[in-house]
This record gives C-alpha cells, sequence and structure tokens, in this order.
C-alpha cells in the first residue's frame, strides 16, 4: 500500500459524558486510507464503529459526546481543527456517507429528487434545472429505472433496497474522495444487500474513491475490503490487510469473529460464538477489553492493557504476541 | 389534492347533518315551552295555542327540522324571541368580532410559540429555553380573565398605552387592530404557551431521526436542518395543537368578550340562554359548530399538504 494516502486517523478519542459516567466510545484508533482503497470496520454491536465514522465527519452531538484528542487530516487537512462552516463544505462534498437504514434515512416529506438536488446546490454552484438534470444522471448511475419519474418519487413510494440506492446516489452526487458506508446493507434483504455491495464496488471504480465500510457481516469485509479494522469496546484489536487476516487471524477475538461464521462443512455442529458481551467500559478500565471472554487469557491480561504490536504486516492488540517482537 | 380536498368536503355533509340534528333537539333539552316564552307570562292558553300553531310547535319533530333546516339552507335561521330581529342578522356582525378576535389570537399564539419553541429546542437547556418553558407553564395553568385583567391593570390603567374597550369591529382598521391586541393577548396566550412546548418537545424528537444526520451528511446548515427538514417534520403535531387551540380561543371567547366588552358571538350565546331565546341560541351555536368543522377540514387539508403519506392511506 504505498499508494496516496487520503485520509489518515491518529490516536482518536471521542468520549461521551453521560450521567453514569464518561463513555470512552472511542479509545485510541489510528489507521489510514490511501486513494482508491476499501477499509472494512468489522466489530459487535456498541464497540464504536459509528462512533469513529461520526467524528470523521465531525457529526458527534455534543453534548453528550466530544472529541477528546487525535487528530483527523483528510487531503493533508487536519479536519477537527476546522469551523463548522469549513466541514460543511467536507461534508457530502469531499466526504459522503450512507445509514444503515434506508427506511428512516431519507426525509418522509421531500421526493428523493430535491433531496438530491438539495446536496448539489450546496456544494456546486448551478441553477435548479441543472441540479435537476444531475440528480436524474446520478439515479440513473445507481440504476434506477426511469429516473426521470422517479425523481418525483417521494421516499414511501420506495422499497427499501431503491432508497439506498438513492442514498448512494445523494452521497455521490459531488463526487466524494471517500465515502463512508455505515452498515449499509445490515437492513436489507439478502438479495438486495449482494446488489447494493456490487453497486458500491462498481461507483468505488467508477469515480475512483476510497471507501470505509462498516458491518457486522465479515462475508461483506471478504468481499469488498483491502484492510480491515477489527474493533472492540471502543479499542482497535486488529488491523492489517483482509487478505493476511482472513488466511492468518491474530488477535483470540478476530480468530473467534471468523470461527463463528457457519460454513457448510459443518453440517449438524452448533454453531461456535464468543461467550459473554462487552464490558462495561470507564475511563479508570484496566487490563485488555475482551480479557473477560478471552480463551487464550493470561493474569497480565486482567492488568495491563495491550499496546499494539506489529506482527509482519498487521497490528494486533494482545500480550501474546509480545515477546515475539 | 384536489382529489383528496373533494373527497373530505363530501365526507363533511353527514357530519354537518349530525351537528344539525343535535343543535335542533338541543331545544328539547332546554326546560320550558318556545310558545309560552314568546307569549309572555301572562298570556292566556289561545294566545299560546295560536302562537305555537304559528311557530309550527305543534307538527312532528322531524317536520320542524326539516323546515328549519330549508331555511337555514337560504340563509334564514329565524327569528329572535327576544327582539324579532332576523337571527342571521344579529349573528353575523357577532361573529365577524368573535372570528376577527380568534384569528388574531391564533396568529399571535402561532407566531410566539412556534418561534419560542424552536428558539427553546435549538438551544436546549440554555436560560431562553427554562425562561420559555417556566412562562409557557405560567400560560397554560393562569386563566384568562386574569391574564386580561391584568393586562387592563398595565397596559390599559396604569401606562395608558392601549384601549380597554370599544372595538369597532373592523379589525383590519388601525383603530380595531389596536382595539383587539389586548384582547387577542389575553385570549392567545395559553395557546401560545401549548404550542411552544409542542413545538419544542417535537423537534428535540425529530432531531434525533435518521434523516437528520443524513441532512447534516450532506453539508447542509444547521439552521436549515432545523427549519427544514426537522420544522416540516414537527408541522403535523403542532397543527393538530393549533387546530384544537383554535376551537378553545371560540370558547374562551365568551370569558374575553365580558372583560373586554366586545360584542362577539360568546355574549351573544350567554345573552340568548339565559333569555331562553331558542332561534338565537340555535343559531349561534350551529355557526360556532359550524366553524369548528370547518377548522377540522382546514387542518386535515394542511396534513395531506405537508405529509405525502396521508393522501394514499
Ligand atoms: N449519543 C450518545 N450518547 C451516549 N453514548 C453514546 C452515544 N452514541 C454512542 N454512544 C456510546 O458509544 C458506544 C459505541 O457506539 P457505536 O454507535 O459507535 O457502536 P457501533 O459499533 O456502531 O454499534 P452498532 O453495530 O450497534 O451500530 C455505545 O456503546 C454507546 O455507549
Ligand atoms: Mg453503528
Amino acid at each position: 500500500m504505498n499508494r496516496e494516502i487520503l485520509l489518515e486517523v491518529n490516536d482518536l478519542k471521542t468520549y461521551f459524558y453521560t450521567v453514569d459516567g464518561v463513555v470512552p466510545a472511542v479509545d485510541g484508533v489510528s489507521f489510514t486510507i490511501s486513494k482508491g482503497e476499501t477499509l472494512g470496520i468489522v466489530g459487535e454491536s456498541g464497540s464504536g464503529k459509528s462512533v469513529t465514522a461520526r467524528s470523521i465527519m465531525r457529526l458527534i452531538p455534543n453534548p453528550p459526546g466530544k472529541i477528546v484528542s487525535g487528530s483527523i487530516k483528510f487531503k493533508d487537512e487536519e479536519l477537527l481543527t476546522k469551523k463548522d462552516s469549513e466541514m460543511r463544505m467536507i461534508r457530502g462534498s469531499k466526504i459522503g456517507m450512507i445509514f444503515q437504514d434506508p427506511m428512516t434515512s431519507l426525509n418522509p416529506l421531500f421526493t428523493v429528487g430535491d433531496q438530491i438536488i438539495e446536496a448539489l446546490c450546496i456544494h456546486q454552484n448551478i441553477d435548479k434545472k441543472e441540479a435537476k438534470e444531475k440528480a436524474i444522471e446520478a439515479l440513473r448511475m445507481v440504476g434506477i429505472p426511469s429516473p426521470e419519474k422517479r425523481i418525483n418519487n417521494y421516499p414511501h413510494q420506495m422499497s427499501g433496497g431503491m432508497r439506498q440506492r438513492v442514498m448512494i446516489a445523494m452521497a455521490l452526487v459531488c463526487s466524494p474522495d471517500l465515502l463512508i458506508a455505515d452498515e449499509p446493507t445490515t437492513a436489507l434483504d439478502v438479495t438486495i444487500q449482494a446488489q447494493i455491495l456490487d453497486l458500491i464496488k462498481d461507483m468505488k471504480n467508477m469515480l475512483n474513491m476510497s471507501v470505509m465500510i462498516i458491518t457486522h457481516d465479515l462475508g461483506v469485509v471478504a468481499d469488498i475490503a483491502d484492510s480491515v479494522i477489527v474493533m472492540y469496546a471502543g479499542k482497535m484489536m486488529e488491523y492489517g490487510r483482509a487478505f493476511d487476516m482472513f488466511s492468518n487471524p491474530l488477535h483470540p477475538y478476530t480468530k473467534g469473529l471468523l470461527d463463528s461464521i457457519p460454513t457448510l462443512s459443518m453440517e449438524g455442529d452448533r454453531l461456535k460464538s464468543i461467550e459473554g458481551s462487552l464490558p462495561n467500559v470507564t475511563l479508570d478500565y484496566k487490563g485488555c477489553r475482551f480479557a473477560d471472554r478471552c480463551s487464550e487469557r493470561c493474569e497480565k491480561c486482567f492488568v495491563e492493557e495491550p499496546p499494539l504490536i506489529k506482527v509482519n504486516d498487521s497490528y494486533v492488540r494482545c500480550h501474546k504476541y509480545l515477546n515475539r517482537r | 389534492m384536489v382529489k383528496y380536498i373533494f373527497k373530505r368536503l363530501i365526507q363533511l355533509i353527514p357530519v354537518l347533518i349530525g351537528v344539525s340534528i343535535a343543535v335542533f333537539l338541543m331545544i328539547y333539552l332546554i326546560p320550558g315551552n318556545a310558545a309560552e316564552i314568546i307569549a309572555g307570562p301572562t298570556a292566556t292558553k289561545e294566545e299560546i295555542q295560536n302562537i305555537t300553531v304559528k311557530l309550527g310547535l305543534d307538527k312532528p319533530a322531524y317536520i320542524q327540522y326539516l323546515k328549519y333546516m330549508s331555511g337555514v339552507l337560504k340563509g334564514d335561521l329565524g327569528y329572535s324571541f327576544q327582539t324579532g330581529q332576523a337571527v342571521s342578522k344579529a349573528i353575523a356582525v357577532r361573529y365577524v368580532n368573535t372570528l376577527s378576535l380568534a384569528i388574531f389570537s391564533a396568529l399571535i399564539s402561532i407566531i410566539l410559540g412556534v418561534t419560542t419553541g424552536i428558539i427553546a429546542a435549538a438551544k436546549r437547556n440554555s436560560w431562553f429555553d427554562r425562561l420559555c418553558m417556566g412562562i409557557s407553564t405560567f400560560g397554560i395553568s393562569a386563566p384568562s380573565f386574569w391574564i386580561g385583567l391584568l393586562l387592563i391593570v398595565v397596559f390599559g390603567v396604569k401606562l395608558k398605552l392601549l384601549p380597554i374597550s370599544g372595538f369597532n369591529g373592523k379589525i383590519w382598521t388601525a383603530d380595531g387592530f389596536i382595539h383587539l391586541l389586548m384582547p387577542a393577548i389575553t385570549l392567545g396566550f395559553g395557546s401560545s404557551a401549548m404550542i411552544s412546548r409542542m413545538t419544542r418537545s417535537s423537534l428535540l424528537e425529530i432531531i434525533h431521526q435518521d434523516y437528520i444526520q443524513t441532512a447534516r451528511a450532506k453539508g447542509v446548515k444547521e439552521k436549515i436542518v432545523i427549519l427544514k427538514h426537522a420544522l416540516k417534520n414537527a408541522l403535523i403535531p403542532i397543527i393538530t395543537i393549533v387546530g384544537i387551540n383554535f376551537g378553545g380561543l371560540l370558547g374562551g371567547a365568551v370569558v374575553v368578550e365580558s372583560v373586554f366588552a366586545i360584542n362577539g358571538i360568546g355574549r351573544l350565546m350567554v345573552q340568548a340562554i339565559s333569555a331562553r331565546d331558542f332561534p338565537m341560541i340555535q343559531g349561534s351555536v350551529l355557526m360556532v359548530a359550524f366553524t369548528f368543522v370547518i377548522i377540522n377540514l382546514i387542518v386535515d387539508i394542511l396534513y395531506a399538504a405537508i405529509d405525502p403519506r396521508i393522501q394514499y392511506n
């Protein structure tokens, strides 16, 4: 991966200050996305994937959330020090974002055309007529039939898959450099999921952009991602090339995730799963966050947080690899 | 849309018939016989009988109803027992006064309620928010006659800024406007408090919807996010409250009309009821009920105009 770096996130910490105390939802996450690269972020519910994505967009609700430290460099510019007005020029134009639930992600009271045109008019100096043509073109590009009619539809007149296509058209209408897709297929039927993933791949190649895709589904990662981050309770547990991770998972949690994918050959066997659930993490949390559920834990895991260790081309946060450095 | 409005208008017909029957039957609930009342306490049996026949009161109720309704459709609401004046004429003037007052105070309460609600929601937990919510608690609980008297004392008597009575019936003139200002504020205060709370709470709820996040992710300015994307969605509950409150404004007008000596339909009804002036009672109740029905219609049409999903189910 010697290509030009588009996004560089360094030691990002996003905390939520709730009545029950401080929640370190994202706690020291670092990664890069090169031009044309697709990064997958996996991890179970509540591990901080969406918060990572929203931190990049600077869309963390404050209060209760706050990006407490770190740096997010996009095209060599620091996003964390940008003014709101400057950030708005990046959102929707240089970084597009799509969300999990297409049924609720579009405003029910405006036509899909109006919603796409709005994005165009914010970022480009064009008149309504031109914007409308571009919107129709965008709808055609994401595979919506007779877009010149569909543009006047309201979201409720479309199916879930169609709406997700509209979301993609809206996110891509200004040809962003980066698309952040937060579980774009989770809410869809399996057949539609594959179509949407293919669409994202096609769009990526066509617009020559980078993609950050968040998912629970390792199948999605295998299908689309060049590199992967495995997150757990706000921490990066493993980070490396997708191929490496699937052929040689390092972290016990990653292994557990891979083992819990059902395969045809295991017919009759029970599906393996990782016992337990995410710990309630506080600021003074000691030790490895996965220790409770880890099958390879040792005493040290409960007292000392493992650092991120480089193994071959990957990074892993586990004491197991410490002496092998 | 036109089809929808037409459908709603057709649906109104049975409602209006029901309302008119209810209004007509109301007379039978009030003790006292119309003919006796007209004839006066010293009348003989024959005189009463003559009047009964003249008014058609000896006919079966449905004949009387049909006769009354055929008059109503021609704009004839009968004649006052008290003054002999045509009811429609007496009501017309008063109705315009009351409607002016109700619409004026509705406008005040919408403008005041929606703007304070928006600001309170946008700056949640700020001093402005707390102040607004404090005042609105007060506004919802304080009775309007008391607020009216308070305003009269402060702005009318002490500061001598606004006239305390003497509305000329013409809201569109400067003089009429000034005379109606204090009554309209009095009447609209409680309503604006409710609208403010409703605006705030529905905005706060909608701001957490996914599509608001989508709008922000597109780079939409926060102001536009709230005023366009969120507010339009919040309008449905707001309009519901405005509609309900408008009915309340008509009812509340009775009190405020008395406080500010406005010649409105509220006062007319009170007088008519105490005099058992049946045609007058029927006419004014019918008019107010009709207004309610129309308000409901307007509210329904607004729903459909705002939310494209409504016409389809
Ligand atoms: N608005 C908020 N207020 C308080 N805490 C929050 C808020 N948003 C997120 N969090 C905290 O951040 C943690 C991570 O949330 P996040 O949405 O990033 O999870 P996720 O990995 O995207 O999970 P999912 O797969 O369910 O989408 C949550 O456990 C939650 O405690
Ligand atoms: Mg999420």
